[in-house]
């Protein structure tokens, strides 16, 4: 296939952290879209913030490593953490009581993780973390 | 905005506000119509709702959880306050 890709450099808009469930991926192009997104350095994952909010562990440090690269590498000032409904790394919205429950329950799991990297980012001056909780209607704030 | 703020017993405000104000994790915010989809887990304090007509009404919160959505319509569930 023949594809011409850009060879400048960039500065990254944000480094965004996001589940590989494709269902998800045009929310995801419509986000950048509504954020006025140039560039992203997107990692991409099974689970999507999953592993920042657990203990320590393999996982854990790849993601945050594949953060700080963007920091270092591409300037990346912001942030975004996402977790979404019926994650099958949670094991899918059946894991959970009702449908208030795995929103609450993911909530507080993306707390957990926005204080990780702000905390492993700590000496990082003008950074932003934000969290999402991603719905089949939309794409929610977390109130952080 | 069209607001329902329930406990497990009973339903605590139901119809339009103007405006509610609550205590979270992060620290008090005021919800007016056309927010942005948000989510945020309630801590404990006094919410105060502001409803159509402008009248107050305050609800005491152990706890909880709220959900704007794109409609803006608005859904708090709340541990009351003992």
């Amino acid at each position: 296939m023949k594809f011409e890709s850009s060879k400048e450099h960039y500065a990254a808009n944000a480094c965004v952290v996001w589940c590989f469930d494709d269902r998800f991926y045009k929310l995801l192009k419509a986000f950048g879209k509504q954020e006025g997104f140039a560039h992203i350095d997107l990692v991409k994952i099974a689970g999507g913030a999953k592993a920042l909010a657990g203990n320590a562990s393999s996982d854990r440090d790849f993601v945050l490593n594949q953060i700080k690269t963007s920091v270092r590498l591409h300037g990346a000032k912001r942030i975004i953490l996402m977790l979404h409904r019926d994650c099958g790394a949670y094991g899918g919205s059946k894991s959970f009581a009702d449908a208030d429950a795995e929103k609450v329950e993911l909530s507080k799991q993306l707390y957990q993780a926005q204080e990780l990297v702000k905390k492993e980012l700590a000496d990082v001056g003008g950074l932003s973390v934000d969290i999402y909780f991603a719905e089949f209607d939309g794409l929610y704030a977390v109130n952080s | 905005m069209k607001l329902g703020v329930y406990s497990l017993k009973k339903v605590l405000f139901q119809g339009d506000a103007k405006s509610v104000n609550c205590n979270t994790r992060s620290g008090e915010i005021t919800v007016l119509d056309n927010h942005e989809p948000l989510i945020s887990i309630l801590e404990k304090g006094t919410m105060t709702i502001v409803d159509a007509a402008g009248e107050k009404h305050y609800i005491p919160v152990g706890s909880g959880f709220l959900e704007i959505d794109s409609g803006s319509q608005a859904k708090i569930l709340v541990e009351e306050a003992k």
